[in-house]
C-alpha cells in the first residue's frame, strides 16, 4: 500500500511537472500599463491630434487614452484586435468580412507607421497630458487655484480681486465660478475714459482712429470688472477675426469697434454660436473684409464661404485629419461653391448721414435655388440662405462641437489638447446646444482645468501680458494707453488689424524678438508709472514696494507676490539680491551699494528693476 | 565688489571670448562687400503670401493658351502689349521691371506648375506643405525644412532668419532660428528714465536669471523661452551693430517692404555673422476681388524694394552667390470669379533669380488643356525638387533635409 501511495504521489508530481510548469513558464506575462502622465499630445500639420508615448528603448508609439484617461493604449492593440477578427472571419469562411478587415489592417499599419513618425518628429511641440475629465473637481480649492483661474480665464488676480480667494476657499467651486462669470456694471468713469481714447477727444465723439481703438481696448481690459467676459470676447475675436484696415473712410472707422462690441455682447450673454454666426455673416465689416458683399448670383465669390467653414465653424479637417468639406470641382460642385451660392445677395450700403454701414439684402442678387450641402454624408441638408446654411452646419455637422472645443481648450487650457479631451468637451458644448457660457462654466469647475499638467503650457500674448502686469500692480489708472498700444504694436500685435484672418499663432509670442518686445513694454510701464505720467485723478498710488526699511529679499518676495508668480527659488533671490546691491558705473565697473528701500532713487532704479526682472520669468510669460 | 558676481561674470565673458575666438577661426574670412566663397551660397525666400496668382505675374502672351486664358479671365487677362514680354510667349506683369531685366540678363528663370502632392486649397494647410519642403503634404514630417537645415548643420543663431515673424519653415526641430518682426525690433530699449548702464545691467540680469529657472518641472515651454532668451542675448547686439554700421549704395523706399529688404541686405552682407537663409513673407495676395488693382499696388511695392536690393547686392559683389526664390503657397483658379478676382487654386509659378541661376529660361509649359481640364493648375513640378536643387547648390545635403523628391528633375536650373 505504501508503494502504491508512493507511486500515486510521484505520478501526480510528474504530471504537475510536465503539464503545469510549461503553462506557467510560457504564459506571456501581462503587459505593463502605461500611465497617461507618461504620454504626450501633438497636433500634426494636417490638424490631426495624436497621443504619443516614447518607450525606454527610445521608440515612439501612437495611441489613445482609455475611457477614464488614466492609461495610454498603443495603436498596435487596435491592430491586434483587427487581426483576431480577420482570423475569426477566415475560420467562418466569411470572404466579405475578410476583405473588409484586410483593408482595415492595411490602413491601420500605415497609420501606425506614419503616426510613429509624427510622434517622433513632433517632439518639439509636445504637450503633457493631464486629466481628460470634465467631471467636477473633487478637492478643496487653494489660493493658487483661484489665481490660476483668473490668469487663464481673466487677466490675472489683481489686488482688487483678492476677495475671490475667500469665495473659492470658503464657499467652494460653484460660488467662485458663478461670481467670476457674473456681470458687474463698469464704472462710468472707466467707460467715459474708453470713449475718450477711441477718438482721442475728451468728452466728445468724433472720428475714431485705429490707434485710439487699441488704446481704448487696453484701458478697458486693464480696468474691467468683468475679466471673464472681456477675455472671452477677445477669444471670440481670435476666431471671428476681422481687420479695420479694409475701411478707408474715416467716417466708418467705428465699425471695427462696433463689431468688437457685438462680440463683447455675446461674451456677456450665453454666446449662442448659431446666433453669433448668423449675425456676423451679415455684419457690414465682415462682408467687406471677406468679400461677401461681392458674392452675387451667377458669379459667386468663395472667400467668405470658405472661411466660414475653415475658420469660423468647422476647421479644415476633423480630429482624425479627414476633410470637413469638399473643394470646388471643375463642374462647379463642391461644398465651398454650394455654400457660396447660399450666401449670395448680401451687400453693404454706406449711410453717410448716420455715418454707418448698413447691411442690405438684394433679392435679385441672391441664388434662391435649394441646394444640398455635404451631399454624400449622413449630415447632409438643404437650404438656400445664410440662416439655412449656418443652422444646418451647426445642427448637423459633427465637427462643429469639436472645432469650438479645440479652439477653446487651446486658448484656455493648453495649445495641443489631447484628442480625448477635445472630444469630451465637444460633447459638453453639444449638450448645451452650442451655448458656450454654460460649457465654459463646466470647464472652470472641471478636473481637467485644474490639472497641473496643463499649467504653464501657453505663452501670453503681448496684450494680456501687459494688461495683467498693469492690473496686478494696481496701475490701471496710472497708465498711458496711447503709448502702451504703440509698444504692443512693436511686439507685433494689433487687435483691430490682424495681419491675416488666421489671427496670431501662440508660437509668435515666444520668439526672441517677442521676448525683448515684452521686456521693453514692461520697462515702459514701470518708467511711465514712476514718472507718474498722466495719472487718472482717481488713482491712488498703491504700495508696489514695501514701505519703510526692507531688505532686497523682502522687496523681491513682495514683488513676486504682486506678480502672482509664487515663491521664487533661493538661487533667483540670491541673483536679485546681488543686482539690487550693485551699481554698474559709467565705465562698466560694478560697485557695491546697499539697497535702501527708503531712498526714492533706489526704489525707482532697483525696486522697479526687480519688477522688470521678475516679469521676465517664465511663470509670468506662461499661463 | 561682490566676488561671486565678478567671478561668474568673468567666467561668462572668458567663455564667450574663447568661443568667439574659436568661431572666428572656423568662419570664412569675409569683408564688407567682398564675394563669398563658392560654398557659401545664400538664399533669400520671398513668400508672396496669400496665394499669389502666378498666371498674372507671368502670363502667356500668344497662341491657343493665351486665347484660352483670355476666355477664362476676360477682365484679368492682360493685353500682351502691356506686359514686359519675353521671346518665349510669356510676359511679366508690367510692374515687375526688375524681373524682366534679370530674365533678359540670364539671371532669372520661371518654373511653371510647381505644386505638391495632395495639395490643399486652404491657406494654412498649403503653407504647412511648402514650409515642410516634403514632396507630399501628408508626409508625417512636423518640422520646417529650414529648421531641419539648421539642425543638420548645427546652426545656432543668425544663420537662418525670418524677418517677418514666426514662420513654419523655421520651426519643429531643436534648432531655433531667429524669427523677428523687423531687425530694428531685436533690441532691448529698457527703462528710459534710467541710465544706459542700469539698463544694460538689467538686460544682462535677465539672461543670468534664466539660467536659474526651474528645469526640473519638465515644462517644454520653459525650455522654449530659455532658447529665445539665449538667441536674443547672443545676437541682438550683433544685429544692431550690423544695422547701424551698414551703408547702402542705393536708398530703399520708405515702406514696410523697403525696410524688410534693407534688413535682408544687412543680414546677407554682414561680416560679423554668416546669415545663409533669410525669409521674407509679404502677405496681401489673396485676391478674391479687385485682383488687378491689388496686384498692381502690391507688385509696385515689390518692384520698388526689390530693384534696390538687387542693385545693392550687385554693387557689393554678392550677387553671384545669392539665390532669390519667389513663391507662394498656392496659385489661383484658372477662371476669374464675378468680383474681378480669383479663388484659391493649385500649382503656381515659382521664380528663381540670382547669379547662380541658369536664367533667361522658362521651365515647364502651360497648355490650353492645363487651363480647361481642371479648375486650377495641376502640379507638374514638385516643390521638394525646387528646394533640393537649391540646397545642393548651397552645399547642403538635400537628401538628409528634404528626403525623397518627386516629379521631373530640375537639374540644371542652377549653374
Amino acid at each position: 500500500m505504501v508503494r502504491g501511495l508512493r507511486f500515486y504521489f510521484v505520478g501526480t508530481l510528474y504530471l504537475f511537472i510536465i503539464i503545469l510548469i510549461p503553462q506557467v513558464a510560457f504564459t506571456k506575462p501581462s503587459s505593463k500599463k502605461i500611465p497617461s502622465s507618461e504620454a504626450y499630445s501633438i497636433t500634426t500639420p494636417t490638424g490631426k491630434t495624436i497621443t504619443c508615448y516614447q518607450s525606454n528603448k527610445g521608440d515612439y508609439k501612437s495611441g489613445n487614452l482609455d475611457k477614464k484617461g488614466n492609461f495610454f493604449k498603443p495603436e498596435s492593440e487596435d491592430l491586434k484586435k483587427l487581426k483576431i477578427k480577420l482570423t475569426q472571419a477566415k475560420d467562418l469562411g466569411n470572404k466579405k468580412s475578410q476583405k473588409k478587415l484586410s483593408a482595415q489592417i492595411k490602413i491601420k499599419k500605415s497609420s501606425i507607421k506614419d503616426n510613429a513618425i509624427f510622434c517622433k518628429n513632433g517632439e518639439g511641440s509636445k504637450t503633457p497630458i493631464g486629466s481628460i475629465s470634465f467631471d467636477r473637481l473633487d478637492r478643496a480649492l487653494t489660493r493658487e487655484d483661484v489665481r490660476y483661474l483668473f490668469e487663464k480665464a481673466g487677466f490675472g488676480l489683481s489686488p482688487s480681486e483678492e476677495s475671490f480667494v475667500s469665495i473659492g476657499i470658503d464657499q467652494g467651486l460653484d460660488a467662485l465660478v458663478s461670481s467670476f462669470m457674473q456681470t458687474r456694471a463698469e464704472d462710468s468713469s472707466v467707460l467715459n475714459k474708453v470713449d475718450d481714447y477711441l477718438d482721442n477727444q475728451l468728452d466728445s465723439s468724433t472720428t475714431q482712429s485705429p490707434a485710439g481703438q487699441r488704446a481704448a481696448q487696453f484701458y478697458l481690459l486693464a480696468n474691467t470688472k468683468n475679466p471673464y467676459a472681456e477675455k472671452f470676447a477677445f477669444f471670440l475675436l481670435s476666431i471671428w477675426t476681422v481687420s479695420g484696415d479694409v475701411i478707408s473712410a474715416e467716417a466708418f472707422r467705428h465699425e471695427l469697434w462696433d463689431y468688437y462690441k457685438r462680440l463683447r455682447d455675446y461674451a456677456y450673454d450665453q454666446t449662442d454660436i448659431k446666433a453669433l454666426a448668423i449675425e456676423i455673416t451679415k455684419n457690414p465689416l465682415m462682408l467687406i473684409y471677406l468679400s461677401n458683399d461681392l458674392n452675387i448670383k451667377g458669379n459667386p465669390n468663395e472667400n467668405y464661404a470658405r472661411e466660414l467653414m475653415e475658420l469660423f465653424l468647422l476647421g479644415p479637417t476633423d480630429l482624425e485629419g479627414i476633410l470637413n468639406y469638399s473643394e470646388t470641382q471643375l463642374d462647379g460642385s463642391g461644398d465651398i461653391p454650394t455654400s457660396a451660392r447660399m450666401l449670395t445677395g448680401m451687400g453693404v450700403t454706406q449711410n453717410w448721414s448716420a455715418e454707418k454701414l448698413d447691411y442690405k439684402f438684394t433679392d435679385s442678387k441672391h441664388d434662391f435655388t435649394m441646394l444640398t450641402m455635404f451631399p454624400t454624408k449622413s449630415y447632409k441638408f438643404t437650404g438656400n440662405s445664410a440662416e439655412g446654411l449656418i443652422n444646418g452646419i451647426v445642427e448637423k455637422h459633427p465637427s462643429v462641437k469639436n472645432y469650438y472645443s479645440k479652439e477653446i481648450l487651446k486658448e484656455y487650457l493648453t495649445p495641443n489638447p489631447p484628442k480625448e479631451l477635445v472630444e469630451n468637451f465637444g460633447k459638453i458644448i453639444a449638450t448645451n446646444n452650442y451655448n458656450l457660457r454654460p460649457a465654459m462654466a463646466t470647464l472652470f469647475k472641471s478636473k481637467a482645468f485644474y490639472d497641473h499638467a496643463y499649467r504653464d503650457t501657453a505663452i501670453k500674448n503681448p496684450i494680456e501680458f501687459g494688461v495683467e502686469f498693469v492690473r496686478l500692480l494696481g496701475l490701471e489708472k496710472a497708465i498711458n494707453p496711447n503709448e502702451i498700444q504703440k509698444k504692443i504694436a512693436t511686439v507685433g500685435m494689433e487687435f483691430n488689424a490682424s495681419p491675416s484672418v488666421f489671427w496670431y499663432p501662440n508660437e509668435a509670442w515666444g520668439t526672441p524678438a517677442s521676448f525683448l518686445g515684452k521686456a521693453n513694454l514692461i520697462s515702459y510701464i514701470i518708467s511711465d508709472t514712476t514718472a507718474l505720467a498722466l495719472p487718472d485723478p482717481d488713482w491712488v498710488p498703491q504700495n508696489i514696494l514695501p514701505v519703510g526699511v526692507a531688505t532686497p529679499t523682502t522687496v523681491a518676495s513682495f514683488a513676486a507676490d504682486h506678480l502672482g508668480i509664487g515663491s521664487i527659488s533661493e538661487e533667483v533671490l540670491s541673483s536679485i539680491e546681488i543686482y539690487m546691491n550693485t551699481v554698474k558705473q559709467w565705465n562698466g565697473i560694478f560697485t557695491s551699494k546697499q539697497y535702501d528701500n527708503t531712498d526714492l532713487t533706489d526704489r525707482r532704479r532697483k525696486g522697479m528693476g526687480v519688477y522688470f526682472l521678475l516679469s521676465s520669468m517664465p511663470q509670468f510669460h506662461l499661463k | 565688489m561682490n566676488n561671486r558676481f565678478d567671478r561668474r561674470n568673468f567666467l561668462k565673458k572668458a567663455g564667450m571670448f574663447g568661443c568667439a575666438a574659436l568661431t572666428f577661426n572656423m568662419m570664412p574670412k569675409v569683408g564688407v562687400g567682398s564675394a563669398w566663397a563658392s560654398d557659401n551660397t545664400k538664399l533669400l525666400i520671398l513668400n508672396l503670401q496669400g496665394g499669389c496668382d502666378g498666371l498674372s505675374l507671368f502670363q502667356p502672351t500668344s497662341g491657343g493658351v493665351y486665347d484660352t486664358l483670355n476666355s477664362l479671365r476676360p477682365t484679368l487677362c492682360v493685353d500682351p502689349i502691356s506686359l514686359s514680354q519675353t521671346a518665349d510667349g510669356y510676359g511679366f506683369h508690367p510692374s515687375l521691371t526688375t524681373f524682366k531685366s534679370l530674365y533678359d540678363s540670364g539671371d532669372l528663370l520661371s518654373i511653371l506648375g510647381v505644386g505638391i502632392e495632395n495639395g490643399s486649397l486652404s491657406h494654412a494647410d498649403a503653407e504647412v506643405g511648402i514650409a515642410r519642403g516634403v514632396k507630399d503634404r501628408l508626409t508625417p514630417t512636423a518640422s520646417g525644412f529650414i529648421s531641419r537645415i539648421g539642425k543638420e548643420k548645427n546652426w545656432s543663431g543668425l544663420e537662418a532668419v525670418s524677418i517677418t515673424g514666426t514662420d513654419l519653415a523655421f520651426s519643429g526641430t531643436s534648432f531655433s532660428a531667429m524669427q523677428v518682426n523687423g531687425l530694428n525690433n531685436l533690441k532691448f530699449i529698457g527703462d528710459t528714465t534710467q541710465s544706459t548702464h542700469e539698463n544694460s545691467y538689467r538686460s544682462d540680469q535677465i539672461y543670468e536669471l534664466s539660467k536659474e529657472w526651474p528645469t526640473s518641472e519638465n515644462k517644454p515651454k520653459f525650455q522654449e523661452l530659455i532658447k529665445s532668451i539665449d538667441l536674443a542675448s547672443n545676437n541682438s547686439d550683433l544685429v544692431q551693430a550690423a544695422l547701424s554700421e551698414a551703408t547702402f549704395s542705393q536708398a530703399y523706399p520708405n515702406s514696410s517692404l523697403g525696410r524688410l529688404f534693407k534688413d535682408a541686405e544687412v543680414l546677407l552682407s554682414a561680416t560679423s555673422f554668416n546669415s545663409r537663409v533669410v525669409n521674407l513673407r509679404y502677405p496681401g495676395y489673396d485676391t478674391h476681388s479687385n485682383q488687378a488693382n491689388v496686384l498692381l499696388s502690391n507688385l509696385n511695392r515689390v518692384e520698388a524694394a526689390l530693384s534696390v536690393f538687387v542693385s545693392n547686392m550687385k554693387t557689393r559683389g554678392l550677387w553671384n552667390n545669392l539665390i532669390i526664390l519667389v513663391m507662394s503657397e498656392f496659385g489661383r483658379r484658372n477662371k476669374e470669379n464675378g468680383s474681378q478676382g480669383t479663388e484659391h487654386g493649385g500649382a503656381n509659378t515659382f521664380f528663381l533669380a540670382g547669379g547662380p541661376v541658369n536664367g533667361g529660361n522658362i521651365v515647364g509649359e502651360l497648355t490650353s488643356s492645363d487651363l480647361t481640364s481642371n479648375s486650377w493648375l495641376d502640379p507638374k513640378y514638385n516643390v521638394s525638387e525646387v528646394y533640393s536643387q537649391i540646397l545642393a547648390k548651397m552645399d547642403l545635403d538635400p537628401e538628409k533635409i528634404i528626403g525623397e523628391t518627386s516629379g521631373p528633375s530640375l537639374a540644371g536650373i542652377l549653374t
